[in-house]
């Protein structure tokens, strides 16, 4: 890990090129201590991307994903926690700007990440959990074993299905916005805004049923294992799957 | 080593790994001659796996097609029969995935019956183990434990390389194993030797 | 020790050569055998089961499997020593599948297949019973019919035997979650197939089925994502 004390103006061009991005990443040592025993280790970096549009991909193999925004527009900080030896964390970014994040071997790490709110994510994990908060890009997130939460989103779309685990999602429902949550054998819940303007296609396998009852729906379909209904004009997409679990409607507070 | 240097050498006096090397310079009569050696094992063995003729035979001529492309890759570094023991066994584990065959996991309810009905009248029950029996007993196994049971029992691989084979535990193969002794057992006493002693036809009850 | 325990470790005791259990649980086994003919009995038959099997005798396929595999090769010989040399896969619908991007999107299939869907389930359904010893293949093949069905199965199985190859390296605590996973989804699948075959126009359980491919899918992109 290389060390370089930089000045804070330093890492912001006042101008961000197409060349600049396809420069290599700057990489610096956050500054804060090691809060767990000598055995772990940090690793930071910090890509500039161009404001307004930024992508991030994750690909960890045990472990935490944490992705939220932060006030740096311009900025994909990434900092990650891990056991010595145990793994490798490449990041790299490619010429467009998107910058990908891939853990190689089967340590765990933990990953937090702060992103420009209107970046687009896509988090892949076997074993973990993955969180994302306060976003407005596309939301994609995949893991195996472990539950997603995802908060206080503004977005467009958002894709969260895991395989054991359970499903949490809380949000704005944007029109003509598209939403699906699935989990094989955990639970699924949505917390939506009281006017949300939804179509809804629900699927529960499994003996953990559905509970629907927060929204006063219009039923176009209506069986034990399945649901086809609508709240409002039906603009938006919502889609909740479980093949074990169950499915749950809920109002955003 | 007998080869003159011609290629006159009588093929059968060759080693396994003469005929491949041979085999893959596009030696027809070289390949034709470890086809001869070996051809009753590999189709045995899908037989016995599949337990169906037809479909053995279909996959015993894949093996040879298959071995004859891939037999420039054998260097030496098993016995060949084990080399081609093993090409066998993927190309007809890979059938069964292709057709989703699934090969079961453990249960433990009711797979070896009471313990009463073992116990009984095994004392009075005389040597019964028939070849012939046998061959038709693990033909009405069901798949996963005719399997693990052919590989182990009859072909004599470790259950270390059944459990890297079938992508299962060294656990699972075993207790697939022992299952598959058990419901042998219980399908060979069902069919009584006719020809032997009348007076061990007696109907055992289930 | 009791019989039960007994019966149980039957077959590692009759491996014991390779160490499967303790000396202890050996002598244990051995004093129960000494007092209980019935089990011992028993360890003597299984015993047998395990001698026969190693000489069973080597059965024999027709002499005309030579000639069919003889003419594959010389076919293969010859096709490589001719001029335009066909590439695999190159031609017909393998051919337009492998090039077109599959996206395999439930909103996409409900819109535009649902009576599509509906002949393929009632199609595929029945095929394969997962516990018959005889095992109907060419039905199988021959009951996939429409494409949307077959694409998956084939993309399915493509990626099976990629995985296949690789699925030796993994570790083996990693290799049963998989195997456990992938059960799981096909044991629920056949119990679809089960409920469709007599009841083709099973909505609830059709969707299900879509569902399972999904994420049957899914687990397999993800181990290539994972760099399995």
């Amino acid at each position: 890990m290389v060390k370089e004390s930089l000045a804070p103006g330093d890492l912001l061009p006042s101008k961000i090129t197409e060349k600049f991005l396809s420069a290599l990443a700057i990489s610096f040592v956050v500054a804060t201590a090691l809060a767990y025993s000598a055995s772990a280790q940090t690793f930071s970096r910090a890509f500039p991307v161009p404001p307004g549009t930024s992508e991030l991909e994750v690909v960890n193999q045990t472990g935490t994903i944490k992705v939220t925004s932060g006030a740096n527009t311009s900025r994909i900080l990434i900092s990650a926690r891990y056991s010595e030896n145990a793994a490798k964390i490449d990041a790299t970014q490619n010429a467009q700007g998107k910058v990908k994040v891939e853990v190689i071997g089967q340590g765990a790490v933990d990953f937090e990440i702060t992103v420009p709110s209107s970046s687009d994510i896509d988090l892949l994990s076997y074993k973990g959990a993955i969180v994302v908060t306060n976003l407005a890009g596309a939301v994609r997130a995949r893991i195996t074993d472990g539950n997603i939460q995802i908060s206080g989103l503004r977005s467009p779309r958002v894709e969260a299905h895991c395989t054991q685990g359970n499903v949490s999602f809380s949000g704005e429902v944007l029109p003509s916005g598209s939403y699906t949550l699935k989990s094989f054998s955990g639970r699924v819940d949505a917390y939506l805004p009281t006017n949300a303007d939804f179509k809804l296609s629900a699927a529960s396998f499994g003996p953990g049923g559905m509970n629907l009852g927060a929204f006063q729906m219009r039923y176009d379909k209506q069986t034990h294992q399945l649901v086809e209904a609508s709240h409002g004009a039906g603009r938006a997409s919502i889609i909740l799957w479980t093949q074990e679990g169950s499915i749950n409607l809920h109002r955003k507070p | 080593m007998t080869i003159d240097g011609t290629n006159n050498a009588a093929p059968n006096s060759l080693s396994d790994y003469e005929l491949a090397q041979a085999s893959a310079q596009g030696d027809m009569k070289a390949f034709e001659t470890i086809y001869e050696r070996h051809h009753r094992r590999v189709y045995s063995l899908c037989l016995r796996m599949v337990a169906n003729a037809t479909e053995a035979e279909d996959l015993a001529q894949e093996v040879f097609i298959q071995l004859f492309r891939k037999i420039g890759s054998f260097r030496g570094e098993s016995a060949f029969t084990t080399w081609l023991h093993r090409l066998t066994v993927n190309h007809v584990l890979m059938h069964f995935r292709k057709r989703g065959v699934r090969l079961e996991k453990t249960t433990e309810e009711g797979e070896i019956g009471e313990i009463q009905d073992y116990l009984q009248a095994a004392a009075e029950r005389p040597r019964f183990v028939d070849r012939l029996a046998l061959d038709k007993a693990i033909s009405e196994l069901p798949p996963g434990y005719r399997t693990v049971f052919v590989l182990h029992d009859v072909e004599g691989f470790e259950h270390e390389e059944v459990a890297d084979m079938l992508g299962v535990s060294v656990g699972t193969s075993k207790s697939q194993l022992h299952k598959a002794r058990m419901r042998l057992r219980e399908l060979l006493t069902r069919t009584e030797p006719k020809t032997k002693k009348a007076e061990s036809k007696k109907g055992t009850k289930k | 020790m009791e019989c039960r325990a007994v019966i149980n470790s039957l077959s590692d005791y009759l491996d014991s050569q390779n160490f499967w259990i303790s000396d202890d649980e050996v002598k244990q086994i051995d004093t129960h055998l000494t007092n209980c003919p019935a089990c011992q009995n028993l360890k003597d038959e299984l015993g047998e089961i395990k001698t026969a099997a190693r000489e069973l005798p080597l059965h024999t396929p027709p002499r005309a499997m030579w000639t069919k595999i003889a003419n594959v090769i010389e076919a293969e010989i010859s096709a490589e020593n001719a001029p335009p040399h066909q590439p695999k896969n190159a031609s017909g619908w393998w051919g337009w599948l492998r090039s077109r991007k599959f996206t395999f999107s439930l909103p996409q299939l409900a819109a535009g297949g649902a009576v599509a869907a509906a002949l393929i389930i009632a199609g595929i359904s029945g095929i394969l019973s997962p516990h018959s010893g005889a095992l109907d293949f060419q039905k199988a093949q021959s009951a996939l019919l429409l494409p949307e069905e077959r694409e998956i199965k084939v993309e399915l199985d493509r990626r099976m035997d990629a995985l296949n190859a690789r699925k030796a390296t993994w570790d083996p605590q990693r290799r049963a979650e998989f195997e456990q996973r992938m059960n799981k989804i096909d044991e629920s699948l056949n119990q679809c197939r089960h409920i469709l075959k007599d009841n083709p126009q099973d909505a609830d359980h059709q969707k299900e089925m879509r569902y399972l491919y999904v994420e049957k899918r899914q687990i397999l992109e993800d181990v290539e994502r994972l760099k399995w």
